[in-house]
């Protein structure tokens, strides 16, 4: 027992002795940059005169002027050379392909920390083998797509510089110290996950395995630093900072990246890029249950693309909270580019986004229910699904209910007006904060339901439980469509608040009903088992159409950033005078989406086809835990 | 059980009846009236008691032996939300909203008929019988299908394709984003710092929550509060400004925004689209006191580039109208509307 | 039967109050009146 206390001492800190080596190129180029910062001072001895000053734009602190301003371009070859083809489109191209790649490589091997460290605290050991294999898997999968986020990187570095020379000089002579931190974690971060994929073999016991664990944390902190790094460049492009108004900058590297907002940039990001990697590993598992032959195949990929939806939705639920901050921040950094994006010229890419959203929700709790049919004795839930789909279906369809409705002029006419007495008031956000609410309350009773499914409580409570989460249910049900209603009825600035009851009344039900739920379901007696691979083929095109949306959602909250931006290559600082600083019309950009996306799922079915390659030996160990179905996994809620 | 399912039933039955009659135009679409305020709340539930009507409807014909197959339940139900969604709600909902519901809802049935596996073979069987064909009705019915269907598809390729003389749809940006400044009458206002400085308390000073207790009542008509009466001549202060704002208002805003401050005026349906309605919770109660000082300052024509297709004859106010005038007939706006202007605290 | 109504009964009145305070408290510390239609 000490040993092995002392073995996870041991590795603690030759973790922290990892992180701390693998943080030194920071460390070192520090004093570097004070270095650099302090070189002007040379210059101010030499001559006072010659000393210019500067006011941040942002922080509004002065600082000596080190940098050139931003150049003023023209159109032509010399500032904006192209192909006989429109350049921002083929830069959008190179950059959300190589996004795709990037979130995916860095959301996986998150997913494989998480589902290791279940493996090696599980006390079940066909259980723990399992994990351990999934985990590996997940990682084999992220190595092909490693080399390919490193080539789309290239790509994408010579677009910008064949095309857009002058501002990518610009950029990268404020960033310079940055871009070689990144060049340099780069490798840190490759050199980290081929000694953890090549090292899974040869350290798998006691405390080898724990290093091999903290190789994991090491390998996630330089991947989200990395990610923070690139942040920074677009945080600085929306709301720059740390240039005077000309855009020279001004010697503080810090203020350059901190800026308004890469805070929240990264936290949304990171959660996006969770559920989104989440979603592709579930798409992987559906397609390999799809094309698998035998039904221990089956099982295994059941399994799989489970725990992947599991853990993608459960990062999916934090992520508006996070788009609100994102959100919020803009607005405070600046009002316009809220209502550019929120109520004027992009605001119906945000009905776009609704719709993303609803389906995504839709395809969850789909999911779930056809996952009911995976389980013996979860017949009693199945008669019942049709009133939730009425529920959702009712919630989704206020909640997509656009504000300003297309129209033709002679619909307009026999409308009498913008403004529809049923529409106009689902169009609201009092009525659509309802149909969300509706719509994620019930997703969390398809949770509750499928983790009851095939369990009879045995608890001496149990009645009393199961009427009072009935009761709970119909409560928060009341709660949510009562303020949405009420919300009508009160002024504007008292309306506002009402979303916060709301969604803490969707918050209740996660919090209180699935720990409540657990506790009736301890000890609960088995009606019948999980049949792994039994779940029916319409399960995982659901998963499929999960892991599209996600996709086609990411590309489309990617491009909404991006053009908020309208005319400026770097807000307010450095204009765009390319032929194509205008906004693409709804119909262009949707285009646009759809074929990255099709790119993408073309390629990395490429990816996963490489994989199967090496994949030939069967998983044996695998098998042994599946019959029987008794080990239950933990999902991720 | 029983006798809520034949409730259940009865209600489907009147229901369907009455929708038929409303489709063929024997029955007024206003025989139900749909109340004016309580619409979207009504639809709903009106919606919900379809749909208890037929669950009550199919479980009482499946105890009486004539069960009423899955496949035509679905396909019934989509056909009974698109007849009630084109039908029912009045004034009638624009296509492009049809179409996002009609697809919703054609979503939310093959979620319910594909439930569980034995209702997705129950649904599945009648399209399999004619797939497979054995006897020979059905598999004449076969060959209609395969000449009929390409047909079909060709036919709304076709209507899709063939050039139409109606106006083109157009997405408008009602409410663009303002620009950060705005200069009138030779002084520059922040829009995001600039205060109304009509909208005062009796000592004189910038505060909202006093002229809020003074609008009129949001709730029911809009009725002036006791003691808040601008139209009183001993009215002081924010109250006086109120009624020196409705007067510039009724002197040049009203022949098109209306009396009643809903976009109805006069002239209102000479324009194309007609002018802002004031009273919409989408308009002026979204926006910032400034932003409508900005809008009513720069008029149609001052608006940025991006609110194209540029469609809003609203004049340049500041040709006609001095700065005070203009913060005037803003107080009044919100007074009679009853709204509060958006404050980003 | 008897038992299932008291149980019914004792979790409206829990839920019934829970929610209240939810949307009350929530709405204070925001320093809105949750009550306000009902105030006036």
């Amino acid at each position: 027992m000490g040993r092995v206390a002392g073995k996870k001492l041991f590795s603690i800190m030759a973790l922290c002795a990892m992180v701390g080596l693998l943080l030194l190129p920071i460390a070192v180029s520090l004093p570097s940059l004070a270095i650099g910062a302090d070189a002007p001072d040379a210059v101010k001895k030499e001559g006072e005169a010659t000393v210019e000053k500067g006011r941040d734009v942002y922080y509004k602190t002065e600082g000596i002027v080190v940098g050139a301003p931003a150049p003023k371009t023209v159109d032509g070859p010399k500032d904006y050379p192209r192909y006989n083809f429109e350049s921002r489109v083929l830069l959008w191209f190179a950059n959300q392909q190589h996004l795709y790649y990037g979130s995916f490589v860095l959301a996986v091997p998150i997913f494989c920390m998480v589902i290791e460290f279940m493996g090696m605290t599980t006390k079940d050991k066909a259980m723990a083998k399992r994990y351990d294999q999934l985990a590996h898997d997940f990682i084999k999968i992220s190595l092909t797509a490693y080399s390919l986020t490193a080539i789309l990187g290239g790509i994408l570095i010579f677009t910008f510089l064949t095309l857009y020379p002058a501002f990518f000089g610009y950029l990268s002579s404020i960033f310079r110290p940055v871009m070689h931190i990144y060049a340099l974690m780069f490798v840190a971060e490759s050199g980290t996950l081929y000694i953890y994929y090549y090292g899974w073999d040869k350290m798998t016991d006691g405390f080898l395995k724990w290093i091999h664990l903290s190789m994991s944390v090491v390998l996630n902190v330089i991947g989200t630093l990395l990610m923070f790094l690139a942040n920074s460049w677009i945080g600085f492009m929306m709301s720059p900072a740390g240039v005077d108004e000309q855009g020279r900058y001004l010697g503080n590297i810090w203020h350059v990246i901190h800026t308004a907002l890469w805070n929240p940039l990264n936290v949304h990001r990171i959660l996006g890029n969770m559920a989104f990697g989440g979603g592709v590993v579930a798409a992987y598992a559906a397609y390999k249950f799809l094309a698998s032959k035998t039904d221990e195949d089956r099982a295994h990929y059941d399994w799989m693309g489970y725990i992947a939806m599991a853990l993608g939705v459960a990062f999916l639920i934090p992520l508006p909270f996070a788009g609100y901050w994102l959100m919020r921040e803009v607005y405070a950094y600046r009002q316009q580019m809220g209502i550019t994006l929120m109520g004027g010229l992009l605001a119906w890419l945000f009905i776009i986004q609704a719709t993303m959203i609803g389906i995504l929700f839709l395809s969850t709790n789909y999911y779930l229910w056809q996952a009911l049919g995976r389980m013996r004795g979860a017949e009693k839930y199945q008669r019942y699904i049709k009133y939730l789909v009425f529920v959702l279906c009712c919630g989704f369809l206020v909640f997509i209910t656009p504000h300003t409705i297309v129209m033709s002029p002679a619909e307009l006419k026999a409308m009498g007006g913008q403004q529809h007495p049923v529409l106009g008031n689902y169009g609201v956000m009092s009525a659509k904060n309802g149909g969300i609410n509706v719509i994620i309350t019930t997703t969390i009773l398809s949770f509750v339901w499928y983790m009851r499914g095939n369990k009879l409580s045995t608890v001496s409570w149990s009645k009393f439980g199961n009427i009072f989460m009935g009761v709970f249910f119909g409560c928060a049900y009341v709660n949510i469509i009562w303020l949405a209603i009420y919300g009508y009825y009160i002024p504007a600035n008292v309306r506002v608040g009402l979303s916060v009851p709301q969604v803490a009344t969707t918050l209740s039900c996660l919090f209180f009903m699935f720990p409540l739920n657990a506790a009736m379901m301890k000890g609960a007696k088995q009606m019948g088992a999980i049949e792994w691979g039994k779940i029916s083929v319409r399960s995982q095109y659901a998963l499929i159409m999960l892991a599209t949306a996600f996709t086609w959602m990411m590309g489309l909250m990617g491009y909404i950033r991006s053009s908020v931006r309208l005319f400026w290559h770097v807000n307010e600082i450095m204009r765009d005078n390319s032929p194509w600083a205008y906004t693409h019309t709804v119909g262009f950009a949707a285009n646009m989406i759809s074929f990255n996306v099709l790119f993408f799922w073309v390629s990395i079915l490429f990816v996963f086809w490489l994989g199967s390659l090496g994949m030939k030996k069967a998983p044996v160990e695998a098998k042994a835990g599946v019959p029987g179905g008794a080990p239950q996994p933990a999902g991720g809620h | 059980m029983k006798a809520l399912m034949s409730v259940g039933a009865l209600i489907g039955v009147v229901g369907i009846l009455l929708l038929a009659g409303m489709t063929v135009g024997i029955v007024p679409s206003n025989t139900v009236r749909l109340l004016e305020g309580y619409m979207p709340v009504q639809v709903i539930l009106e919606l919900t008691l379809f749909v208890a009507g037929f669950t009550g409807l199919s479980y009482m014909m499946a105890s009486m032996g004539m069960a009423f197959p899955r496949f035509w339940q679905g396909i019934l139900m989509w056909a009974f939300i698109l007849l009630y969604l084109k039908f029912r709600v009045y004034p009638p909902i624009p296509f492009s909203v049809r179409a996002m519901y009609g697809t919703v809802s054609l979503v939310a049935i093959f979620m319910w008929v594909s439930a569980n596996e034995e209702d997705w073979k129950k649904f599945k069987q009648p399209i399999m019988n004619i797939l497979d064909a054995q006897a020979g009705g059905k598999r004449l019915l076969r060959y209609a299908y395969l000449i009929i269907l390409p047909l079909l598809i060709g036919g709304f390729s076709y209507n899709a394709m063939v050039p139409k003389s109606e106006e083109p749809i157009e997405l408008r940006t009602v409410h663009p984003a303002p620009p950060a400044s705005t200069k009138v009458h030779g002084k520059t206002y922040t829009l995001q710092t600039s205060q109304n400085p009509y909208r005062i308390n009796l000592e004189g000073k910038y505060d909202q929550d006093y002229s809020n207790a003074m609008t009129v009542e949001q709730g029911m008509g809009r009725l002036m509060k006791p003691n808040a009466n601008p139209w009183d001549k001993d009215a002081q202060g924010y109250l006086k400004y109120v009624r020196e704002g409705g007067e510039i208002f009724y002197q040049n805003c009203h022949f098109c925004h209306g009396d009643n401050l809903n976009g109805r005026g006069l002239h209102a349906f000479a324009f194309n689209p007609i002018p802002a309605n004031f009273t919409d919770p989408g308009t002026i109660a979204q926006l910032q006191e400034t932003f409508i000082f900005w809008r009513v300052s720069k008029g149609g024509i001052g608006l940025p580039n991006e609110a194209g297709p540029w469609a809003s004859v609203m004049p340049p106010w500041e040709q006609h109208l001095t700065v005070d005038e203009i913060w005037k007939v803003v107080l009044f706006e919100y007074w009679h509307t009853g709204y509060y202007p958006r404050t980003w605290d | 039967m008897g038992m299932t109504i008291v149980y019914v009964v004792v979790s409206l009145v829990i839920c019934i109050a829970y929610f209240t305070a939810v949307d009350h408290f929530l709405m204070e510390s925001q320093g809105l009146d949750y009550w306000y239609l009902f105030r006036k």
